[in-house]
């Protein structure tokens, strides 16, 4: 089932975000189950402040263990982490 | 990225055991959003969908992408979604977003 990621960066953690942003791309290209992702904004899009994505996997379990492992959130990136199941009506 | 194509990621979550409120409100929540359109006649909402319990099969909120150019549109469009304004959400946050992987051609 689908589960849809809602990551909000710490204050002012851009650096450490960009330091691990290969890491944390290779990661989920390797685990294969983005169905799609990409980063939250600041109002005016200049700067990166979370990460959403949706992972297509058996169920919270697995979506918790991938999340764990992600490298922004082994760095300490992240201040709220939110999991939720979802389903793909509009646009799919 | 044009301004015109500013993503937003709106998620709402339902009041506890609201489940009844949101069946009254579904039909009237599409119609909304079918209406919805940019000066191209382009649907501002790109993609969307219910989020439920871990079974799969209640629904307790939504999440949804639009496309426009402001926040203060995304803002203004909300307000008037009839799972805002017949009580079905309890809250939501609107949060601009660049869609990099899985991204449609159409987006």
């Amino acid at each position: 089932m689908l589960f849809a990621l809602t990551c909000i960066d710490k204050p002012d953690s851009e650096a450490l975000r960009l330091a691990n942003r290969d890491a944390h791309l290779a990661y989920w290209g390797e685990t294969g189950k983005v169905k799609l992702g990409g980063p939250f904004t600041d109002d005016a899009a200049e700067h990166m402040e979370g990460s959403f994505l949706v992972i297509d996997v058996a169920d919270r379990a697995e979506a918790e263990h991938l999340q764990a492992e992600d490298p922004y959130q082994t760095a300490g990136l992240f201040s709220r982490v939110d999991i939720r199941a979802w389903k793909w009506l509009l646009g799919n | 990225m044009a301004q015109n194509n500013r993503l937003w990621i709106v998620l709402g979550t339902d009041y506890p055991d609201n489940l009844e409120k949101r069946m009254a409100a579904r039909s009237a929540h599409f119609a909304y959003w079918d209406n919805q359109k940019d000066a191209d006649g382009k649907a501002i909402m790109q993609m969307g969908g219910p989020v439920t319990d871990e079974p799969g099969d209640r629904m307790i909120g939504s999440m949804f992408l639009l496309r426009l150019p402001t926040l203060a549109q995304a803002q203004a469009l909300l307000a008037e979604d009839p799972y805002v304004t017949q009580g079905v959400f309890e809250t939501y946050e609107i949060r601009p977003w660049k869609w990099l992987v899985g991204t449609p051609e159409n987006v």
